[in-house]
């Protein structure tokens, strides 16, 4: 039996081997892409250009510029003269925020009898960009703002200082750093896309092409078929998923705080699990095409609930109820819980329970589904 | 090139397209499907972040404080802890984003004027949350100290009126979507991307004739490779157009997004963007043999740049000097622009000429290359 797994499971390796760029795109791709992802969220949102139209000239004005720029969100690339200009520029983006002080701002701001006023004008076209600069705007200037007013209070009722200082203190992900949150997640989401392709295509590929009857008449049976099949793709993507985790902690310097044995471990059941629901599309389409889109389908359903693009817990309800049928998601927490916190399974045994329950119920339905469509 | 020959491989093609239904779903439905589910789950609002009190002050103050601070309905105070054991053990399963720990004698300073400190723990594996609840807590705290001290001053019997305490009023207005609606700024960037699907489709489509054999056949005919490419590519180009309208219908009469410019310039240039992608999928599938080999490379070329690099998510603005260039090299990101530009900034022409150009260059660049690698690859 082993021997006619292994014969089958050589052939898969050889049919790989032949297609060199399968193993190019296997071991090249989840490179340049993680390459990319960490040099694209390395930075964090800063330096977003902004036309300043001060009206005021005064020291306050220029201090209150000078708050916002602070913040190292905002650069003061133009200055102009009227809205009117500010929006061409924001028009043609050249600026994506613009920044509107009245004539009488320090006027206001010595009489104290009326607030100053101040307009930011964001661009809304570009939302992440116009979040970031909400954030930042509305926290500059709030800050701003009170040390004016406890300024004034201050001389009458405190002595000098803050009134509540706050000590904040950041764990796990000390810079808030995007990349730490992003390239894990990569990491475990090209893991899922990479198996499932592979196994999507493997057992449809052999159907549409007639090869499937072949390898039926032959003494294999249903399960050894599975199986061969099967090993194959979990050797590469185990392969590729070393790549990816050496890339990430010596070349990207991801934190690994946690247990290596225990990440190998969880990875490669996790790789599993994936698996088999690639063999279960595969089992289930006629041909390639077919495969590719339920394979598709499924990629973009991890996407969205893996919590990589956008925070599950900020979903509504019924959302967040799938998200806890998607592999990922407890997979993500888990990754992301063993690099960066050094987790053990006393942290997340919740997940790990949630992942061990959805990869029975799929490895027992794939295969007995898998038998009838194969005998 | 011969028309009628042509003519021949598109029909070919379409009827490919149209007898199998999957590819059919492939190329128009599955975008404005992704398009769907994308602008639901990618633009919702972070609030009720969760976070864990300890208040071992106890005092009226300290209350006062904690109760403003979940009212605010941006952060949840969803758990009471005894000591730092809990907090760490919430922070590490991440069922807290943020601990705030007040100490002993915070209300005994605040009333005798001297500074009060407040301790936050902040999780921040989730860059994104942690900022959103940091932004809030300090936010909070600040209102929270000012009106303390404001009370504090009334106590004195020293007048005070609004103006005193909101030395600077901040109005925030956004342009172009005025209803800051995050789900409208996002959609013309959106619609570019999961107009990916097309070439990726296209890529499959190409490859599998090489994995028949049947390649061979069509190349045996009189028709020619640049006739053969053509035609190939026109049915993708047609069905793909059709769901860039769909997406388009989608945004505007079901999220209520605007169209301010001009759709026929809209859609011309969406042609030629798919262009653009169908060309770049045409050379992938002269390298690819298998189709499993196609989808790899497909989704490694089309989806992930274009999420990561098209300025979608992280803007261009803060992009490094050399990754900008990068991304200037996908079509998708100039795309993104002209979306952005014709739907809600109502540019024309004399705007967006610079992305137009780049598209249209990219476009017969590849498309020549492709060409030209198609019949080097053949003869």
């Amino acid at each position: 039996m082993f021997m006619r797994i292994w014969n089958l499971a050589v052939k898969e390796l050889l049919h790989l081997w032949r297609d060199k760029l399968i193993l190019l795109f296997v071991l090249l791709g989840p490179i340049s892409e993680l390459t990319m992802v960490a040099w694209a969220t390395s930075g964090g949102i800063e330096h977003i250009p902004a036309a300043i139209v001060d009206r005021d000239v005064s020291a306050a004005s220029r201090e209150l510029v000078q708050a916002l720029e602070n913040t190292k969100t905002f650069d003061a690339d133009f200055y102009v003269q009227t809205e009117d200009e500010a929006r061409l520029l924001v028009d043609t983006g050249a600026a994506l925020v613009a920044v509107l002080i009245p004539p009488d701002f320090e006027e206001r701001l010595v009489a104290a009898d009326e607030p100053a006023q101040v307009q930011i004008i964001l661009d809304g076209t570009d939302p992440s960009a116009a979040r970031a600069a909400q954030m930042s705007a509305e926290g500059a200037i709030a800050t701003f703002s009170n040390n004016i007013a406890l300024e004034r209070l201050g001389s009458l009722v405190t002595g000098s200082g803050e009134v509540i200082s706050l000590d904040v203190r950041v764990w796990f992900n000390e810079e808030l750093k995007t990349s730490n949150y992003e390239v894990p997640s990569e990491l475990g989401f090209m893991l899922a896309g990479v198996a499932l392709i592979l196994a999507s295509l493997g057992i449809a590929r052999e159907r549409e092409l007639g090869t499937l009857e072949q390898l039926l008449v032959t003494p294999l049976r249903s399960t050894e078929l599975i199986l061969g099949k099967a090993l194959p793709i979990l050797m590469l993507s185990y392969l590729n998923f070393l790549v990816m985790l050496t890339m990430v902690v010596f070349v990207f310097k991801i934190p690994m705080r946690g247990s290596w044995s225990l990440l190998l471990v969880i990875a490669f059941f996790y790789l599993l699990i994936e698996m088999v629901w690639g063999l279960m599309i595969s089992a289930v389409s006629r041909t390639q095409v077919q495969a590719l889109m339920l394979a598709f389908a499924l990629i973009m359903v991890e996407m969205i609930f893996s919590g990589f693009a956008f925070p599950v817990e900020n979903m509504p309800p019924l959302l967040r109820g799938v998200a806890n049928l998607v592999p990922i998601k407890h997979w993500l927490l888990i990754l992301r819980g063993i690099l960066l916190k050094g987790a053990g399974v006393e942290i997340f045994w919740k997940e790990l329970l949630s992942l061990a329950t959805l990869g029975l119920v799929v490895i027992v339905i794939t295969i007995l589904f898998l038998r009838r469509r194969l005998e | 090139m011969n028309l009628l020959r042509t003519w021949a491989v598109i029909r070919k093609e379409a009827r490919h397209i149209l007898r199998d239904r999957g590819t059919l779903i492939l190329v128009t439905i599955s975008p404005v499907l992704l398009l769907l589910v994308m602008a639901y789950t990618f633009t919702v609002d972070i609030e009720n972040v969760a976070v864990a009190v300890m208040d071992r002050d106890g005092t009226t103050l300290s209350r006062r404080y904690l109760a403003g601070l979940g009212g605010t309905g941006d952060v949840l105070l969803k758990y009471v802890a005894g000591d730092y054991d809990d907090l760490e053990r919430w922070l590490m399963t991440s069922e807290a984003k943020a601990a705030i720990v007040i100490p002993p004698g915070f209300g005994a300073d605040l009333h005798a004027g001297r500074e009060a400190s407040i301790q936050v723990l902040v999780e921040g594996t989730e860059p994104v949350t942690a900022n959103v609840a940091m932004q809030h807590i300090g936010g909070y705290t600040q209102q929270f100290a000012l009106a303390v001290v404001s009370e504090a001053a009334a106590r004195a019997g020293i007048p005070l009126d609004e103006a005193s305490l909101t030395p600077v009023d901040l109005r925030l207005r956004t342009w172009y979507n005025p209803t800051l609606k995050a789900v409208i700024g996002f959609l013309p960037a959106l619609i570019a991307m999961v107009m990916a699907m097309p070439s990726v489709t296209a890529t499959m489509a190409l490859t599998k004739e090489k994995e028949h054999g049947t390649l061979e056949q069509l190349i045996a005919t009189p028709i020619r490779r640049t006739e053969l490419l053509v035609g190939k590519l026109l049915p993708y180009l047609l069905s793909g157009t059709l769901a860039i309208v769909l997406c388009v219908v989608v945004a505007v009469y079901w999220f209520g997004s605007p169209f301010e410019g001009s759709f026929a310039l809209y859609m011309v240039l969406a042609v030629v963007f798919l262009l653009a992608m169908l060309a770049i999928a045409l050379i992938l599938s002269v390298f690819t043999k298998t189709q499993q080999a196609a989808q790899l490379g497909a989704f490694l070329i089309f989806f992930f740049p274009g999420f990561f690099l098209s300025g979608i998510f992280y803007p261009l603005v803060s992009m490094e000097p050399l990754m900008k260039m990068e991304a200037y090299m996908l079509p998708t990101t100039h795309f993104v622009m002209i979306g952005r530009g014709l739907m809600l900034k109502g540019q024309g022409g004399e705007e967006l000429w610079p992305f137009a150009l780049a598209l249209l260059a990219m476009g017969f660049l590849f498309l020549g290359l492709a060409i030209l690698l198609f019949k080097k690859k053949i003869t």
